[in-house]
């Protein structure tokens, strides 16, 4: 298995580890519960080393990369960030990515873990015959997040250049803890936050200063069972749960991430679908019953299976059981009252807005 | 402390014998283990369960995890408040946390069971 340069820290601070996608990773340090109000409310630190990374460089660059991704990256500002996905031929998910554009010849681009090596492969396939390079950089950039209110006063005083005029889903590189990084305003959590890339060999020592500066203002290490249940409430996709190869861009609500006025890989097929309509859609559910939803559990109405449970959790921000799955477009309306097979029993299910928790501003 | 008369399985439930009456729970590494509990599915009084099958379910926000039954035998009582409210499991495993009481029909059962040194041993090699 794979271990983060912040493996040590994580086994100090008493974490739980698990097997994520071949990798080491802290799933909990006290309370999943616990770590997600962390974020609410005041800050969390996050080990993100695990996330696939590229730069995507050459005069082809962004021709390459207007062919592969969804979304239009042509339109985007230096120092701006966008979210897409990679579909196949036939316009179905094979991952959702974040994009960095430096400049129109180098961009940076943050994967999935559990796709690193199948994204690296079909991206290189797609434009390094068009004259860019991908160059895989997993391997030597730690990355970390620091996500909550008080994310940008714990991280100011470490970086070169002011924070608060770094706007959402934007990028610099600057100087910060004595080296060369790069700092976006980025996250997986409903909340503000950054993102933090940075020579390997830096991994804990950053970790740890940001994690001792950030003590006094209730900041804690958060681990993936938090970031799971605060993206969920942030009405956040997974890989492998609401998107997936089985599922296209469309029903998943990601229309808004697919630019049909441009060519690129699945386009013909996406413009059929959304010509013809979704038969099914993602939806936000509330379960008044005592059981978590749980991935994979039948959606019913009445006695018929009309879907399946994408993800569940119990959210600690709303104290209410949510999940998401797709069912047919006729019983996607808000309101709608189905029920979900909890194991042995059947308790009800109810579509509720997605998402199911917006940041207060 | 763990009480040194209980007999345990591998799995993490506990038993203590009385009278032929076999009070069962989960024990405090389970409990640390499972974290954040939710949800406690346990069976009716008069159900009859079987040595090493499941008679319940314990829900935590990460897992739902099957109760395994130290011994068989028919269910004489059970612990209903703690299905309402789960903090005394993780307060007191061993006391309060109790989860149901069984009339125990064949009393060898718990000669198959761990002792309290040898589940020591297994808590050991997870750790």
């Amino acid at each position: 298995m794979k271990a983060t340069p912040i493996a040590q820290a994580h086994e100090r601070l008493g974490a739980r580890m698990i097997d994520f996608g071949g990798w080491d990773m802290p799933v909990q340090y006290t309370s999943i519960l616990e770590e997600a109000q962390t974020v609410r409310s005041q800050a969390g630190l996050f080990d993100l080393c695990h996330m696939g990374r590229f730069w995507i460089e050459g005069e082809a660059a962004e021709a390459g990369l207007q062919w592969a991704l969804t979304n239009d990256v042509v339109t985007m500002k230096a120092g701006q960030i966008r979210y897409s996905l990679l579909c196949n031929e036939k316009g179905r998910i094979l991952d959702d990515i974040l994009v960095y554009k430096e400049t129109p010849r180098r961009f940076f681009m943050v994967v999935n873990a559990s796709n690193t090596e199948a994204d690296l492969e079909w991206l290189r396939r797609q434009i390094e015959s068009r004259g860019a390079r991908v160059r895989d950089v997993t391997g030597e950039l730690a990355m970390i997040a620091l996500q909550g209110r008080h994310s940008e006063t714990i991280l100011q005083p470490f970086i070169d250049g002011s924070l608060s005029d770094l706007g959402y889903y934007r990028f610099f590189g600057t100087q910060g803890f004595g080296m060369d990084l790069h700092v976006s305003r980025t996250g997986y959590t409903g909340e503000d936050g950054f993102e933090l890339y940075y020579p390997i060999a830096e991994g804990e020592r950053v970790w740890n200063e940001v994690l001792e500066a950030g003590r006094p203002l209730g900041m804690a290490p958060i681990g993936l069972g938090a970031r799971d249940t605060l993206r969920l409430e942030a009405g956040m996709p997974l890989y492998g749960h609401e998107i997936s190869e089985e599922h296209d861009p469309l029903e998943a609500n990601l229309g808004w991430a697919v630019k049909l006025s441009k060519d690129f890989v699945g386009r013909d097929a996406l413009a059929e679908t959304r010509e013809r309509g979704s038969e099914r859609k993602l939806c936000g559910f509330i379960s008044d019953g005592p059981r978590i939803p749980r991935q994979g559990q039948a959606i019913l109405q009445g006695d018929e299976v009309v879907g399946e449970v994408c993800s569940g959790t119990l959210s600690p921000t709303l104290n209410q059981r949510i999940a998401t799955g797709y069912v047919p477009r006729d019983l996607s309306e808000i309101g709608t009252e189905l029920s979900l097979q909890a194991r042995r029993e059947r308790q009800p299910l109810r579509v509720v807005p997605l998402p199911f928790y917006k940041r207060p501003r | 402390m763990r009480p040194a008369d209980l007999r345990y399985l591998e799995s993490h439930e506990w038993v203590r014998l009385e009278d032929g009456i076999a009070t069962i729970g989960i024990t405090d590494y389970a409990v640390e283990h499972l974290n954040d509990l939710v949800f406690l599915d346990l069976p009716k009084v008069g159900d009859d369960i079987t040595q090493g099958e499941s008679f319940g379910e314990v829900e935590s926000v990460k897992a739902v995890s099957e109760l395994y039954s130290p011994v068989g035998g028919e269910v004489v009582e059970v612990n209903e408040p703690l299905q309402e409210d789960l903090d005394p499991l993780s307060k007191d495993p061993f006391g309060d946390g109790w989860m149901i009481k069984v009339k125990v029909s064949n009393p060898a059962d718990m000669e198959s069971l761990l002792d309290p040194t040898a589940y020591e041993k297994v808590l050991e090699k997870d750790a």
